[in-house]
């Protein structure tokens, strides 16, 4: 028996509370949530007895305090998530060529030609699923379809967990009758554009003519009623191909004391980190800086994101709180030095109108980009770097696999 | 983390074929049922799909057995041939037949198989909530050929209501349902079809259902009840791959593969 339906989404939904359970079982049918402390802390996760409960992600934890008395608060484990995320990937890369890492227990699988070596794609996900709860404790929800867009609005449809294999050339049947939501792309913003116009399930969207859908979504219309029609081009990208990390370093002329001429040099430093991201596609997970200063002593860094982040207005305060951290001693600085982690391939599954704001500063972003691309680093610049001091030599660019 | 109790069994048992294979030679029909009972604990009575069973011929069969367990398929009037104008009846009349099943304590469930035709549209989603609700409080299971009705708004209507989604393994082919294991309530209820997708279309059912399952593809059933093992309380597994006996071999071998694993007693 072959298929081609050979991608498989794994997808631990609630991943950080997930990890929290599987840590410590004893949270088993406990109301518990994950959240910083302070003032305003939001809550970022909720276990399923919590969620059952009324609470959801995204709440002020002062609130859902006062709705639940007994209810427990875990602080956010980046590390545990990481090392559960990294399991997870060693797990399915002993069947799969091909796997796609989107962070957060989320991994797209392909399974094309291995059929011989481990059964159909549907019995081989569901040997991997096994082997995640069996090692890892986890549960995650896994769908194996004809493509991505399928495969998670498959994955969406069984939450919170579950197992499913769609039959290929059935995408458009199953799809049609989705609730909208579950298709990637449509976030509250453009839900409510396509409440008012009446479209409220995923068949509704993929019947659209090319005028109306022109009309009502704009120009990147068709890739949305392609996708609500199951159809999608993009193939599994494998991870293990890009670069675990990027490096950028900045040796200067002469040693600096100057703040904002240090500011304009970390400003333009991951600017251009920044840019050879997005032309790969690639998101960061973590930012880190290395501070060298003219007497040899050397300091170190890290900021770690709560999404993945390609963006110069979201790179460029990120550079800044770490050059506030690094360099916080009175002594001249000889170079500086970031490193781009946990690099993840960007979905670009964000809402199309959602925030409006956001979507222009992508436009503007890839505008930069292009002209940048094209007379060269210097023909755009912000004010702020026109500071930045004269360096020994141009940014010293590496892919590192470190 | 409390595990699910798991019954399998075959979806029918009064095959004539079977003697031979399955029931010694010279086994007469009314003793299959008891020779049937020394082999699994639950049978999927399926001859109710095309003859509206009577509660005098549900008393006979738990008279003709200890302790099985019976889960019965619903009258093709209910699924297939539904009339506007008769099926509440015919419906009550169903009803009334499982009587004796439900206060015995052996019903393990009521399952509704659609077909193809039966289209997720507004006047069919009424229908099925109407029939729902005038089963209550059964246990009941529906499965249906058409995609269009594994959708989220089906799977939370479910589980408001306490009804099983049938997880089914089917030939890969288009047009058939996909296979889908989501918990709707507290019981999970799988039927496994076998996969022969050269039969599948335009042949009778015996051709359909003839297919016998491998090692591997048994391994992963096992993987599935497994995963439904920790989230269910009971788990009802039915072959029916039912020709020459190729469902009661698969059966065995996997209740064997269960106790392995320590998934049953």
């Amino acid at each position: 028996m072959t298929s081609d339906a050979t991608v498989v989404h794994i997808n631990v939904i609630g991943f950080p509370s997930a990890v929290s359970l599987a840590k410590d079982p004893s949270l088993r049918d406990q109301a518990f949530v994950v959240a910083g402390t302070g003032r305003g802390a939001l809550v970022l996760d909720v276990s399923p007895r919590a969620r059952r409960e009324g609470l959801e992600p995204g709440m002020n934890l002062l609130a859902a305090q006062r709705r639940l008395k007994s209810l427990i608060v875990r602080p956010p484990e980046p590390l545990d998530y990481g090392k559960a995320h990294r399991e997870m990937e060693r797990i399915v890369r002993r069947y799969a060529p091909e796997v796609e890492n989107q962070g957060g227990g989320h991994l797209y699988l392909d399974l094309r030609g291995t059929g011989r070596l481990f059964g159909p794609p549907a019995d081989c996900a569901l040997r991997i699923r096994d082997e995640i709860v069996d090692q890892l404790g986890l549960d995650p929800t896994v769908a194996v379809a004809r493509n991505k867009v399928s495969a998670k609005v498959v994955t969406r449809t069984l939450r919170p967990t579950g197992f499913a294999f769609l039959q290929p050339g059935t995408e458009q049947e199953f799809l049609s009758g989705q609730d909208v939501r579950l298709l990637p792309g449509v976030g509250p913003a453009l839900f409510k554009l396509l409440y008012t116009a009446g479209i409220r399930s995923i068949g509704a969207l993929g019947s659209l003519e090319a005028e109306e859908g022109r009309a009502l979504l704009g120009p990147r219309w068709q890739n949305l009623v392609l996708a609500a029609r199951g159809i999608e081009a993009e193939p599994v990208y494998d991870s293990s191909l890009q670069s675990p990390a990027l490096e950028r370093r900045l040796d200067f002329e002469a040693d600096v004391a100057d703040w904002e001429a240090l500011r304009a040099a970390a400003i333009a430093l991951v600017e251009d980190g920044g840019m050879d991201l997005r032309r790969r596609r690639l998101a960061l997970g973590r930012l880190g800086m290395t501070v060298l200063y003219a007497d040899g002593f050397r300091r170190s860094a890290g900021l770690r994101v709560r999404g993945p982040i390609a963006l110069d207005q979201d790179l460029i305060p990120l550079a800044d709180r770490l050059l506030r951290l690094a360099a916080d001693r009175r002594v001249r600085i000889r170079s500086l030095e970031l490193r781009f982690t946990d690099l993840v391939r960007d979905p670009l599954e964000r809402d199309l109108f959602e925030p409006e704001l956001a979507l222009r500063q992508e436009r503007l972003q890839t505008a930069v980009d292009r002209t940048r691309r094209r007379f060269g680093p210097a023909a755009l610049r912000r004010a702020t770097e026109l500071l930045a001091p004269p360096a020994q030599s141009s940014v010293l660019r590496a892919d590192s696999h470190g | 983390m409390s595990m699910a109790r798991i019954w399998v069994g075959t979806s029918g048992y009064g095959y004539h074929e079977w003697v031979g294979p399955v029931y010694p030679e010279g086994t007469e029909a009314e003793d299959y049922l008891s020779v049937y009972e020394g082999l699994f604990p639950t049978v999927e009575l399926n001859f109710s799909y095309y003859r509206m069973p009577t509660a005098d011929q549900l008393t006979h069969m738990l008279l003709a057995s200890q302790k099985l367990i019976f889960s019965i398929k619903a009258n093709d009037t209910l699924t297939h041939r539904i009339d506007p104008l008769s099926w509440k009846d015919r419906a009550a009349e169903f009803r009334r037949a499982l009587e004796p099943l439900a206060s015995s304590g052996r019903l393990g469930a009521v399952l509704f198989q659609f077909p193809f035709s039966f289209h997720y549209d507004i006047d069919r989603r009424r229908y099925l909530d109407v029939l729902c609700r005038s089963m209550a409080p059964l246990p009941l299971v529906v499965e249906f050929r058409n995609p269009q009705w594994y959708n989220n708004r089906l799977i939370e209507g479910l589980r408001s209501r306490g009804i099983t989604l049938a997880g089914l393994d089917l030939p890969i082919l288009k047009d058939l349902p996909p296979v889908m294991d989501v918990m709707t309530s507290s019981l999970a209820y799988l039927r496994f079809h076998g996969r022969n997708g050269e039969t599948w279309w335009g042949s009778d059912s015996a051709s359909r259902y003839d297919y016998l399952y491998s090692e591997i593809e048994l391994e992963s059933f096992v993987q599935r009840i497994r995963a439904l093992s920790g989230r269910s309380e009971r788990i009802l597994v039915y072959f029916n791959n039912h020709r020459r006996g190729q469902a009661v071999q698969n059966g065995l071998r996997l209740v064997e593969m269960l106790k392995n694993e320590e998934l049953v007693p």
